[in-house]
């Protein structure tokens, strides 16, 4: 089981939900280092723990909403449920969080397709499709947000 | 001039008397042993749950510092997030002992923790504020949510007191 530390692994500091708003955004943790771990996951069929401890400043709720519910909305809410496991011992609400109210949400949003919204111009990112791996850019940068 | 000479029955009344003396003593001793131990171990107990009560006090005044502050505007925005993340590592700390010594319930004081960032991320001024770290002055919707949020969630830190009071030591 590989075991990622986002504060060592990411950035010690992280900040709100898109790119076009904060450095270190949920946004921008999904789409450089998220979606790459997840992606080894699933080809190795090997699990994998996120460890949320050790940052700096906490994380704001749409940080962790954002990221890791573009998880659940690429690789669906049983393989996510499957493959990943969420360390936040040192304040577990963090973990509850995930699991109780961004997952069920996400997997609401992917089952009924409501695109996430991106605010920045991403690299091909990894997405399962009928069970198999495919990488291209899914979802373009919404102009709105051309800040 | 007379002699004094005891005899077997004077020595075994002796003896009793010492015996009985002692055995008074010693009883005497072991109560009040047991007696300042139990003290102690009151004295101890209350100590510490008025450890804890100073805590949780010091703990609302902390929360009701930083509505406060949000609310009346200037502080910078990613000076309220450390803020906030401050008081939730307060709040974390507080509830994991109270909950291992008291068996008070973990979330307790979850609306502090959760929904008062939550309810500030989801307002524009500070969302926009944030890469560059301006000052903040949050909307009226925002201030009239976080003043909610106070008014009903401030009797939280007066039942964890009651809580930890009603514990018998």
């Amino acid at each position: 089981m590989k075991t990622y530390i986002i504060s060592k692994d990411y950035s010690p500091f992280t900040g709100l939900r898109y790119c076009c708003k904060s450095e270190h955004s949920g946004e921008d943790f999904y789409h450089k280092k998220l979606n790459g771990w997840m992606k080894d996951a699933v080809e190795n069929n090997e699990e994998m723990t996120i460890v949320l401890d050790g940052g700096e400043d906490g994380y704001g709720p749409s940080f962790l909403d954002e990221s890791f519910g573009n998880l659940v909305y690429d690789f669906t809410l049983e393989v996510v449920n499957r493959l990943v496991h969420i360390d936040s011992a040192g304040d577990p609400e963090w973990g509850e969080s995930i699991y109780e109210d961004i997952y069920p949400v996400w997997e609401e949003n992917r089952v009924h397709q409501v695109e996430p919204e991106k605010t920045d111009d991403h690299k091909p990112w990894y997405k399962l499709i009928d069970g198999q791996l495919q990488q291209r850019v899914w979802v373009k940068k919404t102009e709105k947000n051309d800040e | 001039m007379s002699s004094f000479h005891w005899s077997i029955a004077d020595y075994l009344q002796a003896s009793y008397i010492c015996v009985t003396a002692l055995s008074i003593l010693v009883t005497a001793y072991v109560a009040v042993w047991v007696v300042r131990s139990v003290q102690r171990k009151v004295d101890t107990e209350r100590t510490l749950k008025d450890h804890f009560a100073h805590e949780i006090i010091g703990l609302r005044k902390e929360a009701r510092n930083f509505i406060s502050d949000v609310i009346k505007g200037g502080m910078k925005a990613q000076e309220i997030k450390y803020s906030h993340n401050h008081l939730r590592s307060h709040i974390t700390d507080l509830q994991n002992i109270l909950n291992q010594k008291y068996n008070i319930n973990k979330a307790c004081l979850k609306a502090y923790k959760m929904n008062l960032i939550k309810i500030i991320e989801k307002d524009e001024v500070y969302d926009n504020a944030f890469r560059n770290n301006q000052e903040v002055t949050l909307s009226s919707d925002t201030t009239t949510a976080l003043h909610k949020l106070g008014r009903e969630n401030d009797h939280l830190f007066n039942d964890v007191l009651l809580k930890i009071y009603e514990q018998k030591s």
